[in-house]
């Protein structure tokens, strides 16, 4: 499993501890927000810095990673 | 023994002139005693004010949002320059509440005192809420470019609820337009609204598109104007001219037809072109840098709608109401297509009325998609 995708993971896994929120609806807001397709793999493996635009796209929607 | 049949919702429309004669048509279907919520849709024509107060004053009892449009839907079907209204009545609501976010353009402040407002009213965390009970409401006005923000900032603090909606309209002439609440009418700003309904509901976002396989990254953006410079580093008109084989100078005939979407698993969030500018193209929603973005071709959109409503109602097991964010541009997609009609009789389905948007709200802004919650 790549750094992205276990990134990905961590926030849905986060967020749905915190507020319940299926990992689908996280990963399909951030997939809107960053632009790139995450719920495909081969998307994950193309876009350029995903890894901050996740990070950043996270903090805009209130995700606070420990 | 007698067998009472409670509606839990309600539909009405009016060609009415007058502000008077709209209250009367709309008091008269949809009853101001058992209305819980009344969602107004309305012309620019009407003065905002006016139809604010005269409502609120018809259903003193009510929550009454609603805004102006571009248009209208109810099952009389698609309208200009005329009124539609949809009431929840008593037997589709547990409670709810409202809020207004005043002068929310890039200020998250009036959007977290609505939100506030809100929980205290419910006596709720808002991300402590069953998703499937709760439903979220927002009107912003469609000519202050701030719905990004707005919904980025609900799903920031109520990350749990959907919140789905549109933006207010103003027949197309880009000047003025209002949200509504609860009395008083207002520019620059969003309305809110979270029901805890009693029926079940889902929420249908449809579009009549597919991709073609041609997927850009948009390497130059202004998100913030909603202005695409670069696709793949080449001039974003001269992309997208090249990938439908047409000189630079006809691809605004096409952006109607031809719109960009980012694809979430199969599902296109569309993009919609506005205008060329230079080289560059302005869209009717933020494109980030970054994005992988699909150029798109439109199908039946007759035909898919109702597939989409029909899968809704079997979801559900029968349909009881349908409230309707309906972008503009469908509706003038439809109108040069002439299928109009046909389109507005998909939603024969169950009392429905709703709005021709500048935009639609469901995780985020989107184009050229009708958002639709289905109630059971």
């Amino acid at each position: 499993m790549s750094n992205v995708e276990k990134l990905i993971d961590l926030i849905c896994a986060e967020r749905q501890r915190v507020t319940g929120t299926p990992p689908n609806l996280t990963r399909a807001r951030l997939s809107l927000k960053v632009g790139v397709d995450l719920t495909d793999r081969r998307e994950l493996d193309r876009g350029a810095n995903l890894e901050s635009k996740i990070r950043d796209a996270a903090q805009a929607l209130g995700i606070t990673l420990a | 023994m007698s067998t009472q049949i409670t509606e839990s919702f309600v539909s009405a429309a009016s060609r009415a002139e007058k502000i008077a004669d709209v209250v009367a048509d709309i008091t008269r279907r949809i009853d101001p005693k058992t209305t819980v919520l009344l969602n107004v849709f309305f012309s620019s024509r009407y003065p905002a004010q006016e139809m604010a107060a005269a409502l609120q004053a018809a259903y003193p009892e009510t929550h009454v949002i609603g805004c102006t449009t571009a248009g209208e839907l109810s099952n009389e079907g698609f309208t200009e320059q005329a009124v539609s209204a949809f009431g929840f009545m008593k037997g589709g609501v547990s409670r709810l509440a409202v809020a207004v976010a005043e002068n929310c353009n890039q200020n998250a402040a009036p959007i977290s005192a609505a939100l506030k407002k809100i929980a205290g009213e419910l006596n709720v965390d808002l991300n402590r809420l069953a998703p499937d009970r709760y439903l979220g409401i927002v009107l912003t006005d469609g000519n202050s470019g701030h719905e990004e923000f707005v919904m980025d900032t609900l799903a920031a603090e109520a990350f749990n609820l959907t919140f789905v909606g549109g933006s207010a309209g103003d027949d197309l002439q880009f000047k003025q337009a209002f949200v509504l609440a609860d009395g008083k009418a207002y520019s620059n700003s969003a309305v809110l609204a979270l029901i805890e309904t009693a029926r079940p509901f889902t929420i249908v976002k449809t579009q009549s598109f597919r991709t073609t396989g041609r997927i850009w990254e948009v390497t130059k953006a202004d998100p913030k104007n909603r202005i695409v410079y670069e696709l793949d580093g080449k001039p974003a008109a001269q992309a997208y001219a090249e990938a439908l084989s047409i000189p630079k100078e006809q691809i605004g005939d096409r952006f109607m037809s031809n719109p960009i979407g980012l694809l979430v698993g199969s599902v296109p969030f569309v993009r919609s072109p506005q205008r060329l500018e230079g080289d560059a193209i302005r869209f009717y929603c933020q494109v980030n840098e970054g994005s992988r973005v699909h150029l798109l071709e439109s199908g039946d959109m007759v035909t898919d709608t109702r597939a989409d409503l029909e899968k809704a109602r079997q979801g559900l097991g029968a349909l009881s109401g349908m409230l309707v964010f309906n972008c503009i541009l469908r509706y003038l997609d439809a109108k040069n297509r002439n299928i109009v009609d046909q389109l507005g009789k998909t939603y024969d389905l169950a009392p429905a009325a709703g709005f021709n948007t500048y935009g639609e709200q469901y995780l985020g802004h989107i184009n050229q998609t009708a958002t639709v919650v289905c109630f059971s």
